[in-house]
């Protein structure tokens, strides 16, 4: 139940950014060419709506095992080595996953302490870092929920 | 000297793809340690955490959505079937004609679409069932498809042209344009690819009823709004007004308008449209974001340094060098999907084929097509994989033979790229 709704919220986000990123720009080029006068400031609003929608994607790909991989020689080893070789590149997504949150974090902490932000539109870019940041921990979390549910041989 | 960093940097990271951990995490991994072990943590997580924060806000960079949106809009409002009906109705008739008209179409798909796997995974959907039906035989078919649909990161919009110019800071809009030509080429020498196969055994490729002029024309008039779209984003970008940021946000609005007037577009197909498109975007940009960091560590650990080096010492011609480079690629594409390949070696290679005297708008032309043949290679053809999910009656093994006419006509490619770089070059030179 929580995860239906987790994923329609975080589907919602990145599909209600993406339809705002593709107006934006139309609206940027049209005032530019047609009434001579660009949105102000489109091009920061682009930038982190973009970041958004990639992160907010982060828990739904995680979620479904999507990362791009190889599985040229995985097909090839004897079963146990495989199960074996999952958990452990289970593990480690999940502490890369933990790792990045951590990461982002701490680039909101300085972000804040330097109070940055954009340079037209005043957007403040600690919390920029702070929502990256909480979306790739829900995405370490779902990581972790997923490598439990298939050590259990459930997924 | 004792041994140079890159080298376990790079041995680490095969092992770690090779053993199934996700190609983003693995470079992330090797590179963020590789980095700790140059710098320091201190310096290695501050990079880390820049990269991250700086790929994701990023305006450049924002053209990848919003072009995978476009051909995602594209996709749902069926311009695929219109585009193989035209096709066929111009070319059906004569031998082989199903395969030729499906090159064409795929070519034509590209051209509003950026990715390869989308256009295989679309175009088979649609020209499949057709070519059965008249009797193409199925090696033949799954060739065609599996080969048309890599002209997809060739033929602008591309995906992989964006990623390779945000790379090596190579302009987007020239990138795209220098893809046109050897796109084409690309498509006529899948036609003769096709007519080759079929002259060697006629069973293969079989006539198709022949249509009147009529149905003709009223075939091509279902592809003008994909023409359409193709002349705005990219004669946009051409005639200098717009940036191929802008062109994708144009391209996108111009598609979902399509998909408006088909009627095929509801709330649901909305829905998936931009879902996928999220998945897709998200997917790239974490390998992307990886392989910065691993760019990061392997340019301060030295090692196009050491190549550039390396092609002084040896003092072979440039030309050597460069075939080397490209039989590097042609084996490594049988181990890894293109992005990653892409993202992999152009930080390496690029400085070094820089320093031969060589131009990056055409290097970054030649490793796309590079790329595509690695698509439908052995063992890891990502494309034939892709069609084997919609043929799943039809072995591997034909579909492997089917591909080989096609990656002949590939080879003689790059030959004519090499030979002549003008192909590549000349339309961007004509630029607004």
């Amino acid at each position: 139940m929580i995860r239906r709704i987790a994923t329609f919220a975080l589907s919602a986000t990145a599909a209600v950014l993406l339809m705002a990123m593709m107006g934006l720009t139309v609206a940027d080029v049209v005032g530019r060419y047609l009434f001579n006068s660009p949105v102000p400031g489109a091009f920061e609003a682009t930038e982190i709506m973009l970041a958004l929608a990639i992160f907010a994607g982060l828990p739904l790909v995680t979620a479904r095992g999507e990362h791009i991989q190889v599985r040229l020689l995985l097909d090839q080893l004897p079963g146990a080595a495989v199960w074996l070789l999952e958990r452990l590149a289970d593990t480690l997504v999940f502490l890369l996953l933990t790792g990045t949150a951590w990461l982002l974090y701490r680039r909101g902490e300085d972000l804040a302490a330097f109070g940055d932000s954009t340079i037209l539109l005043g957007i403040p870019l600690a919390p920029v870092a702070f929502a990256l940041s909480a979306l790739t921990g829900l995405a370490a979390l779902v990581a972790a929920v997923r490598a439990i549910r298939r050590l259990k041989g459930l997924t | 000297m004792g041994i140079e960093p890159w080298l376990p940097g790079l041995v680490a990271l095969l092992a770690l793809i090779l053993l199934g951990l996700p190609i983003a995490f693995a470079m992330g991994l090797v590179g963020t340690v590789g980095l700790v072990v140059l710098v320091g943590p201190r310096g290695a997580l501050s990079i880390a955490s820049n990269t991250l924060f700086d790929t994701g806000l990023s305006y450049t960079l924002s053209v990848v959505p919003l072009f995978i949106l476009m051909g995602n809009f594209v996709t749902r409002a069926g311009l695929s079937d219109k585009l193989y009906a035209a096709c066929y109705a111009w070319l059906g008739a004569r031998r082989g004609g199903l395969a030729m008209a499906t090159a064409v179409a795929c070519g034509g798909f590209s051209a509003v679409c950026g990715s390869s796997l989308a256009t295989a995974a679309t175009m088979g959907k649609v020209a499949l069932p057709s070519m059965r039906r008249y009797g193409t035989s199925d090696s033949l078919a799954a060739g065609v498809i599996a080969a048309g649909g890599t002209l997809g990161i060739l033929i602008p919009p591309s995906v992989i042209l964006v990623i390779y110019g945000v790379t090596t800071g190579q302009n987007i809009g020239a990138l795209f344009i220098a893809g046109i030509i050897p796109g084409v080429l690309g498509i006529l020498g899948y036609m003769a690819a096709v007519r080759v196969t079929c002259a060697l055994n006629p069973a293969a490729g079989p006539r198709g009823p022949s249509t009147t002029l009529r149905e003709k024309l009223a075939a091509t008039r279902g592809v003008l709004g994909v023409l359409a779209l193709f002349l705005l984003v990219i004669g946009g970008i051409y005639a200098g007004i717009f940036t191929a940021t802008e062109a994708a946000g144009v391209g996108a609005f111009g598609a979902f308008v399509i998909a408006l007037v088909s009627g095929k577009l509801t709330l649901r197909t909305l829905g998936e449209a931009l879902a996928e498109t999220a998945a897709t975007t998200t997917m790239m940009f974490s390998v992307l974001a990886g392989a910065l960091v691993f760019a990061h560590f392997i340019n301060l650990a030295g090692l196009p340094a050491a190549l550039t080096g390396f092609a002084d010492r040896v003092d072979w011609p440039p030309f050597a060098i460069l075939a080397l480079i490209l039989a590097f690629y042609l084996v490594l594409g049988m181990v890894l999907e293109s992005l990653s390949m892409v993202l992999l070696t152009v930080p390496i290679f690029a400085p070094l084929v820089a320093g031969l005297g060589y131009d990056l708008i055409w290097f970054g032309i030649v490793v796309v097509v590079m790329t595509e043949i690695s698509l439908i290679t052995p063992p890891v053809g990502l494309n034939v994989f892709v069609l084997k999910t919609v043929l799943p009656d039809v072995p591997l093994g034909s579909i492997f033979k089917g591909v080989v006419p096609f990656i002949l006509a590939d080879i003689v490619r790059v030959g004519l790229l090499l030979a002549i770089p003008g192909l590549a070059l000349w339309l961007p030179s004509l630029m607004g």
